[in-house]
């Protein structure tokens, strides 16, 4: 044959032996990538993937109250196991089973048949009912037995719900402090390792390893279960008294941030979470929403003013014509013609607009916000609990005359409810701004010996002591002779502050008859040992004002509380009603034709009912004219005619 | 006696030592294997070491008969090769979801398509030595020897691919293609049938994303399942991605000294379905490492080197297609197999050559490596050509 053919040949062997050379390579390459880069992760997957573990589950850690008072725990709920090779006749079995656990049948018979050791009957044969288990033990199914599992129980319902959050199926923290604290709460598994193969026997020629299980801490919290109990029947009784669209109440203790209690409307059952919309579940409504605070924001104006001496409560006077003229704008007071003229502590005591709007320009917009940010506004509190909110604040560049005017008063800022305690907290405790905690001390679930204990952490000292303390008594007298009345307690010196916050619509502008009223308040005056804030949203039948709304259940609240407390009684308090002895009567107004919004005139001295729906009081009783001792009733017929 | 003397003293030694080899690493990797089949850890140990045997004989048998005789035998082998294809199709005993075993008089199994193997490179051999020996012009040549080849190679592939047994298929390709290859055909037809191949690939890949509904008629779901599990083989671990994912976890975990004989976890806890057949390189990966994995490449390249250094050396055009042919039937093989394994090529039922369990592989490759030998022996040296 021809050589050139030869050559060519030979050349192509060539080819071809470079060819197989380049695919040994490539195995090669591949090889050691999958070896040693991949090698180490998947020596870990393939002895987890034959190690068959025997889990010995270890208890969750406790969560208490500052008391000792035992808030969640763990009661024992067996779970169903079955072991398929073992049952006898599944169909039958199956069917017993899923009469027991209310399951679908066919479920429960693919489960049983799995080729598995053993396998459960998820989610219905996951820690059954005492009835259920008692059921199961007779009827003695080959194959299956009763497994030692734990749930979780809330032996106080749906109190505190959200500040304690729930677990779910595996006992693993899903809200709440559960999850926060769930590293510490749920301990380390235990396990007793063997070797199997594929079809589940036993390979004998590598050792059993046993790891004992890890119980996790029990977490002592600063809530007081008594506080707790109490503001959860007010909120009860504001639910059914006003039938608002939500509530919420937080008290602290000012002096180190601890959170006493906490708990909103509405809530939920830990046990029993899946039966509510997850809306309710995952807003915990003090830490989460956010509103315009309204008036209870002018307690850091005032003590702003305070602290740059800009103002002296007893000696500097405003008057009030009713409106301030701002930036071409024009600011009403609430009270229609104004307060006249009064002292700075009574523009506090009435909580007048105008006056405040005065205060936050004799500031400046550096200042104020300076303050404001310093309070705490516009970030975290650091709470120890997921889904806090970051309010919002105006931007600096977007603050012209009339925003500085608006947020004087707390108009046109937004925050939530523990940034508004705990920068009070700090208006009145000295001026120490503290970071709220809940978890207080972790404790060894055996011997009780505590592990670690949290200690109070102030963020920065915001205010004098001084100015503390004129804040102090400037939100005692407005409690004693202003619009906080109702929130008077005998012998407790409370101060605070109401609020009135209008909501903003989905449509971007502000909702006519529906507000948030609050209340936040604070006792004793002369050294405070408890700020609780109170808040409604969207009351019924009655006039959406904080002093009327809010400012009683606080009251209510500070004095059980107190007293549940064991926080003695004071005698040199401002007395309540003493300095006005010159209005021991008064006159019922003509509010015939009258908005409803323009009846808010008339709380300082008056409640209000109203009967009927619409925006025009249409008639009234008693009649104008009529004399009342102050605080009592008038009833108002509405009309959306006039 | 003469003939035996010659055969003994021109044998190639080396190829053998490494068949030795090979026997070797597999009567250790079965061993450790087979231990999860059966209560006699030595079941599959002593029947590979017979059909190993058995094999022997057949590659000595192979020697006798000089290969330019089989010239003669070509056509009608390759005929009973097509119809025992054939046989299966229609009275083929059906096993894992495949046609591929016809059971004979006393229980033998036998799978045709490993024998075709062999029956397809002497006919493609054949084929392109008898138009090479014609006076034919180069164009003519070569569009003959393209036909010729391209029918030959085309009806064993359609008929195994059709078990179906794609791997088997695609060994028939390479060795037609290699054979195709080394014929010294003209290179523009050579790139011509490469572009071709690789227009179709990326016309399936376009049908499969732009076109499903096209696709889906020329694969069928569990075809596509093999991809799937071979792209994503963890995301289908628990299905139809459980042998790789298992295979490669066992492999990973040997790292370079391996965890040793009988102490690979994987391959010890019957997690990797087939291991002592087509997944028998998991246990070397995983037992002996990197260490024990490179040691059977070398033994593999030493093979193949021998080979190609063999088809060089022949002088005739036959023989050099008949080494070809085994040289393409087993590089692919080799490549398909510990591919499919550390998750370079989507899994396929063909074995590891010489190291997997199973009577017909041993014997098709104990038989390939006859003819090789028998090329060796039988190559006339010349004095002054060397």
């Amino acid at each position: 044959m021809k050589r050139v053919s030869t050559v060519t040949v030979r050349k192509r062997l060539v080819a071809v032996f470079l060819f197989g050379l380049l695919f040994f390579v490539i195995i090669d390459a591949r090889l050691g990538y999958v070896q040693f880069i991949t090698g180490d992760k998947l020596l870990e997957k393939a002895d987890a993937s034959w190690s068959r573990d025997i889990v010995f589950q270890p208890e969750r850690g406790l969560i208490l109250d500052s008391e000792g008072e035992v808030l969640a725990e763990n009661v024992t709920a067996p779970s169903v196991v079955v072991v398929p090779r073992q049952v006898e006749n599944p169909e039958q079995t199956a069917e017993r089973l899923a009469e027991i656990l209310q399951a679908p049948t066919e479920e429960v018979l693919e489960s049983i048949t799995k080729s598995a050791m053993s396998t459960s009957i998820r989610p219905e044969g996951i820690k059954i009912s005492k009835e259920q288990e008692q059921a199961i033990r007779q009827l003695k199914l080959a194959g299956v037995y009763l497994a030692k599992d734990s749930k979780r129980h809330y032996p106080f319902g749906n109190r505190l719900a959200h500040v304690l959050g729930f677990t779910g199926i595996d006992n693993q923290g899903l809200m709440g402090l559960e999850l926060y604290h769930e590293e510490k709460l749920k301990g380390e598994k235990g396990s007793l390792s063997y070797y199997s193969d594929a079809k589940g026997g036993r390979l004998d020629f590598f050792a059993d390893s046993y790891t004992a299980p890890l119980d996790g801490l029990d977490l002592k919290t600063t809530i007081n279960s008594k506080v707790q109990t109490i503001m959860e029947r007010e909120l009860d009784i504001a639910m059914a008294t006003y039938q608002p669209d939500g509530a919420m109440a937080i008290a602290v203790d000012p002096s180190t941030g601890a959170v006493l209690g906490m708990t909103s409307r509405p809530t939920f059952h830990p046990e029993k979470y899946q039966e509510v919309d997850q809306e309710i579940f995952n807003r915990n409504l003090p830490i989460w929403s956010t509103f315009e605070p309204g008036s209870t924001f002018k307690i850091i104006t005032l003590a702003a003013a305070l602290e740059e001496e800009l103002v002296d409560l007893e000696d500097d006077h405003y008057h009030d014509r009713g409106s301030i003229a701002v930036g071409g704008a024009k600011l009403r007071c609430w009270k229609a013609g104004g307060h006249g003229s009064q002292s700075y502590l009574e523009v506090v005591q009435n909580s007048c607009n105008p006056g405040f709007v005065n205060l936050g320009q004799k500031l400046g917009t550096e200042k104020l916000f300076s303050y404001i940010r310093n309070f705490g506004f516009g970030t975290k509190t650091g709470i120890d609990l997921q889904g806090e909110g970051n309010g919002i604040l105006f931007k600096p560049e977007q603050i012209g005359p009339v925003e500085l005017a608006t947020t004087s008063f707390g108009q046109g800022v937004s925050v939530t409810p523990i940034q508004q305690v705990m920068a009070v907290s700090a208006a009145v405790n000295g001026g120490f701004l503290y970071e709220p905690f809940i978890a207080d001390k972790w404790l060894d679930p055996k011997t009780g010996k505590v592990i670690s204990d949290q200690e109070p952490k102030v963020k920065k000292r915001v205010i004098s002591g001084e100015t503390s303390k004129q804040v102090r008594e400037a939100l005692e007298s407005v409690v004693a002779k202003g619009t906080g009345r109702p929130a008077y307690v005998d012998g407790y010196r409370v101060g605070g502050k109401t609020g009135t916050a209008q909501k903003v619509g989905p449509d971007g502008r502000y909702m006519t008859n529906n507000h948030i009223v609050s209340f936040i308040g604070f006792a004793p005056a002369d050294d405070p040992q408890i700020v609780v804030l109170v808040a409604v949203d969207n009351p019924q039948g009655t006039v959406q004002f904080g002093g009327v709304v809010a400012a009683p259940i606080v009251g209510t609240i500070l004095e059980d509380s107190l007293q549940a407390m064991d926080v003695s009684l004071r005698t040199d308090g401002l007395d309540k009603e003493y300095l006005w002895p010159e209005e021991p009567k008064v006159e019922v107004p003509d509010l015939i034709g009258m908005k409803k919004d323009e009846l808010t005139e008339l709380l300082t001295n008056l409640s209000v009912e109203t009967s009927g729906k619409g925006t025009h009081i249409i008639d009234q009783s008693p009649p104008a004219g009529s004399l009342l001792e102050a605080g009592e009733t008038v009833r108002v017929y509405l009309s959306d005619k006039k | 006696m003469n003939i035996i003397q010659k055969i003994i003293d021109k044998l190639d030694y080396v190829l053998l030592f490494s068949l030795l080899m090979l026997f070797i690493i597999s009567l250790v990797s079965i061993y450790s294997a087979a231990g999860q089949y059966s209560q006699d850890p030595s079941y599959y140990l002593i029947r590979q070491a017979i059909w190993y045997g058995i094999g022997f004989f057949a590659m000595m048998m192979v020697l006798v008969l000089e290969y330019e005789h089989y010239r003669t035998l070509a056509i009608p082998l390759y005929s009973v090769g097509i119809i025992s294809l054939l046989a299966v199709h229609f009275f083929g005993k059906e096993s894992k979801g495949a046609q591929r075993w016809i059971e004979l008089p006393g229980g033998i199994e036998l799978q045709p398509s490993e024998f075709m193997k062999i029956l397809l490179i002497i006919m493609l051999a054949t084929a392109i030595y008898k138009i090479s020996e014609k006076n034919l012009t180069t164009g003519r040549r070569d569009l003959y020897t393209l036909v010729s080849v391209a029918l030959l190679g085309i009806v064993p592939f359609y008929l195994i691919f059709d078990q179906p047994d794609l791997g088997t298929a695609l060994v028939t390709a390479a060795i037609t293609g290699t054979v195709l290859f080394i014929s010294g055909i003209s290179m523009n037809i050579i790139l011509l049938i490469i572009a071709g191949v690789l227009g179709i690939l990326g016309l399936l890949v376009w049908l499969y994303i732009y076109q499903p509904s096209i696709f889906d008629l020329f694969f069928k779901e569990h075809q596509m399942e093999r991809i799937y599990g071979w792209l994503q083989p963890d995301q289908y671990a628990s299905s139809f991605g459980y042998q790789l994912s298992g295979a490669r976890m066992g492999i990973g975990s040997g790292q370079l000294f391996g965890s040793g004989f009988e102490q690979g976890t994987m391959s010890q806890s019957g997690r990797v379905p087939e291991i002592h057949t087509d997944f028998i390189f998991t246990i070397i990966g995983e037992e002996f490492g990197f260490i024990g994995a490179a040691v059977l490449l070398i033994v593999y390249f030493i093979l193949i080197y021998r080979m190609i250094i063999i088809a060089i050396n022949c002088r005739d055009k036959f023989g050099t297609c008949l080494v070809a042919g085994v040289i393409g039937l087993f590089s692919f093989q080799i490549f398909q197999n510990i591919g499919m394994t550390i998750g370079l090529m989507p899994i396929t039922g063909i074995t590891l050559p010489f190291v997997s369990y199973g009577g017909s592989s041993i014997l098709t490759n104990m038989i390939a490596i006859g003819i090789v030998l028998n090329v060796h022996v039988h190559t006339k040296r010349y004095m002054f050509d060397d």
